[in-house]
């Protein structure tokens, strides 16, 4: 009673805290920067000397406003456009203008032009630093598998070859002499813990245990040699209902999928810790402005010491721009994979499998608007 | 005041978040998938060692391109050297391997190599670009053939080819720009018209300083220019062809006053603004038959057209809501709708060479700025702030904006500045003195 009542205590406090204080230190309104500029008075006739442009004539006041032409094309409510607009008026006289004034040239020359040329064919390409590495001559991407290169193992074929669709099985029908599936799955369930007790920890996770096992099907009771299990018909009908039920639960859930990635899957926090290392070297300041309104998806696959294997490295995807600005922000994304990726990413070894591939969306959005 | 609501789930998200189980991420089978939403925003780090000069006539000119190519690219905001005193592997061929890993070592992320050398009197640059971890060339080699005094071109180029290659754009650096040089005091400037190099370099005066001159602005394939100026007394638009540097009015009316005159994306016709009994209107000249052709018709002021670049609209500002703001109409005239929609004054809208943007000064609490903004007024960015900036003007690119920038006080001057769209890389424009109006070229062919 005594703890509810401290701790409702300290969270009313600490919201009272943050109500009082809280506002002002998370508020991120940024002031913005002033220019502090002297203004001087000055009257009509000391502004209007400041500018040579021809003075109004007094007859054009009742005139409705027009624009000085030398300020309203250049700048809006300029304080001449108070003025009555130039009259025909001879101009005032402009003091000689020194020698020096004069254009500096008669005809103006046009830039030379360049001859250019594009291929650079006659130049010899420069040789492979590393004689084991692929020829560089050739940038375009080499074609991974868009698949998990270990092939999915194929579902047992009595699931797939079922004729037809079995009749649920019913707890009362349980005693029924007709041979049932269930006995598959303590078995397996059962050689999968004795493996575990005895395997190193590189197989401790179930690695197929999920994966549905014949299910009650008429095809198994027509099978040529129905072998009960002699235990099977110990069983208590209610387990069997519950074994028939999880397996039919299972069976129903999407299965194509490959299995499972050995290892613990990585902890959330891991998995911020690999985006905060990326984005750290995901460089958007040169993009252009079409180039930071793509998002690409890059796929790259990882050693085991977690440095990106640069050839692996492919844009599988964007969307928000033309195909040269996905380039572009292709480009920053691979470079920033592979400068932050240089001493590997920290990223447990025992996990290898599920982050040996990976594929990383750089969204620019944020980044545009800054 | 934070809604207890908001407390409260925030509280149970955080208690959430403490005391749940580690959840796996990858529960199933195939590849680990992350999302990056969030990257860092730096200059790319380059490593531009000298390019080789096959002779000793080439020395110099190495030296210079690759000053030059260096300053283009860091000159963006996008890119960074890498000072050459860090650099561990020495090219001593065009054609020796790369060291990767001395390149790496130094986190250069692109690697540019070049040579120079003449040939028939000819001056021949050389260059790749590799993309330094990925262990790669960046395209394909590429070489430029000029003469010699064309190596700064050659060096602009060879940037250009830098920047479309990693930055997926195609560069600006090969341009001009025109714009007014002032000399003299705030009451008696002098303005001549001029043009130089974008970054400064041969800088050229097309007219005297007689006339007081305004807002130049390049054709479509940069070899003439629109300018206003008051030779008369009144302000008209000239148009200056670059070859011959000899203006003339663009049109015989000498007591109507135009100006802000722009072309059109096929340069064939110009659209400006025109003062008739009192009122600022728009309209367009045909060059070809020297038809004239009213496109507004209201009384209040329509000024500073700019068509988009397929030809099809116009964007120009009007006071006709009562204070200035920014509208799209169809390029032959008619309807007009406002874009505009935010606080303060809207003026000198400039369409961008993409299509996408609008630039514009934009006049709110005393202050001036640069901005943009989506063709249908949406995404409005303040670039800039000062005690006055005005005239954008956009990059062949559209990734970089010039404007003026006007000081304050009694020995205010002004300036030209660029900044990169995102507002970020504002540095000022080499001039060898003030400076106003500036007009960004296409690029140079």
């Amino acid at each position: 009673m005594r703890r509810a009542l401290y701790a409702s205590a300290g969270i009313h406090g600490a919201i009272l805290l943050w109500a009082v204080v809280g506002g002002s230190l998370l508020s991120d309104r940024e002031e913005p920067e002033f220019e502090v500029t002297g203004v001087t008075l000055i009257s009509p006739q000391e502004f209007e000397a400041m500018f040579d442009v021809p003075s109004p004539a007094p007859a054009v006041v009742d005139q409705p406003a027009q624009p000085t032409p030398q300020q309203e094309t250049e700048a809006p409510d300029r304080p001449e456009d108070e003025e009555a607009p130039p009259q025909v008026t001879p101009p005032e006289p402009v003091t000689p203008p020194p020698q020096e004034n004069q254009p500096d040239v008669a005809a103006l020359m046009p830039p030379p032009e360049t001859e250019v040329q594009d291929d650079m064919a006659a130049l010899p390409s420069l040789p492979a630093e590393d004689p084991d590495a692929a020829p560089s001559d050739t940038p375009a991407p080499s074609e991974a598998p868009r698949v998990a290169p270990t092939p999915a193992p194929a579902p047992p074929p009595d699931v797939d070859t079922a004729p037809e669709v079995s009749p649920r099985p019913e707890p009362s029908e349980a005693e029924a002499p007709e041979p049932e599936a269930p006995p598959t799955a303590p078995e397996e369930a059962s050689t999968e813990i004795v493996t575990e007790a005895e395997t190193p920890a590189a197989s401790l996770a179930p690695t197929s245990s999920f994966r549905p096992p014949a299910r009650p099907v008429r095809s198994v009771a027509e099978a040529p040699e129905p072998d009960p299990a002699p235990e099977v018909a110990d069983r208590d009908p209610l387990e069997d209902a519950i074994d028939a039920a999880v397996a039919e639960a299972v069976t129903d859930a999407p299965d194509p999928a490959p299995a499972a990635p050995a290892g613990p899957p990585l902890s959330t926090a891991q998995v911020e810790g690999l985006r905060f290392a990326v984005r750290e070297c995901w460089n958007v300041g040169s993009l252009s402005s079409e180039a930071l309104r793509t998002t690409v998806t890059v796929s790259v696959n990882l050693g085991r010491d977690g440095r990106p294997e640069n050839g692996s490295i492919r844009m599988i995807g964007f969307e928000g721009g033309s195909e040269a600005a996905a380039l572009r922000a292709f480009d920053a994304a691979r470079r920033a994979v592979i400068r932050c990726g240089v001493s590997g990413y920290d990223l447990p070894d025992e996990s290898y499998e599920h982050w040996r591939e990976l594929e990383i969306t750089f969204n620019p959005e944020q980044m545009r608007l800054r | 005041m934070i809604p207890f609501k908001t407390i409260i789930h925030a509280l149970l998200l955080t208690f959430g978040a403490l005391f749940a189980p580690p959840a796996a991420a990858q529960d199933s089978p195939g590849p680990l998938r992350i999302e990056i939403t969030e990257g860092v925003i730096e200059p790319l780090p380059f490593a531009l060692p000298r390019f080789i000069a096959g002779s000793g006539s080439a020395d110099d000119a190495a030296a210079d391109i690759t000053r030059v190519i260096a300053a283009d690219l860091t000159g963006t905001g996008l890119f960074r050297e890498l000072p050459r005193d860090a650099h561990i592997s020495s090219v001593t061929s065009f054609d020796s391997p790369v060291q990767w890993q001395d390149w790496q070592a130094i986190n250069a992320q692109a690697l540019i190599t070049g040579s120079v050398t003449m040939e028939g009197g000819q001056l021949v640059v050389r260059f790749r670009l590799f993309d330094v971890f990925s262990e790669e060339p960046l395209g394909s080699g590429m070489q430029f053939v000029g003469p010699p005094d064309s190596w700064r071109r050659m060096a602009h180029r060879v940037a250009d080819n830098v920047y479309q290659r990693i930055t997926g754009e195609s560069g600006y650096f090969d341009s001009r720009v025109a714009f007014v040089t002032l000399e003299g005091p705030k009451n008696a400037r002098l303005r001549r018209l001029s043009i130089m190099d974008y970054d400064g370099a041969n800088l050229q005066n097309l007219t005297d300083s007689r006339s007081l001159v305004l807002a130049p602005r390049f054709s479509p394939d940069g070899d003439s220019i629109l300018y206003t100026s008051y030779e008369t007394g009144i302000p008209r638009v000239y148009i200056m062809d670059l070859a011959s540097v000899r203006a003339r009015p663009l049109e015989d009316d000498a007591l109507t006053m135009t100006f802000s005159p722009r072309f059109s994306p096929d340069g064939r016709s110009v659209i400006f603004s025109a003062e008739r009994g009192g009122n600022t209107d728009i309209y367009v000249l045909n060059l070809q038959t020297g038809e004239r052709r009213r496109l507004t018709d209201a009384p209040s002021i329509e000024t500073a057209p700019s068509f988009s670049p397929d030809g099809s609209q116009i964007v120009f500002e009007s006071d006709r809501s009562g204070t200035q703001q920014l509208y799209i109409m169809p390029a032959g005239g008619g309807e007009a709708r406002r874009i505009s929609r935010n606080d303060g004054r809207y003026g000198t809208p400039v369409w961008s060479p993409r299509g996408d943007m609008i630039a514009f000064t934009n006049q709110q609490d005393g202050r001036f700025h640069i901005g943009v903004m989506r063709i249908d007024g949406s995404e409005e960015r303040l670039l800039t702030s000062s005690f006055l900036d005005e005239g954008p003007t956009w990059a062949p690119n559209g990734r970089v904006i010039m404007f003026t920038r006007e000081t304050a006080g009694a020995d205010g001057a002004p300036a030209i500045y660029s900044v990169d769209i995102s507002g970020r890389n504002l540095q000022r424009v080499s001039t060898p003195g003030m400076a106003s109006d500036p007009a960004w070229s296409p690029l140079l062919r």
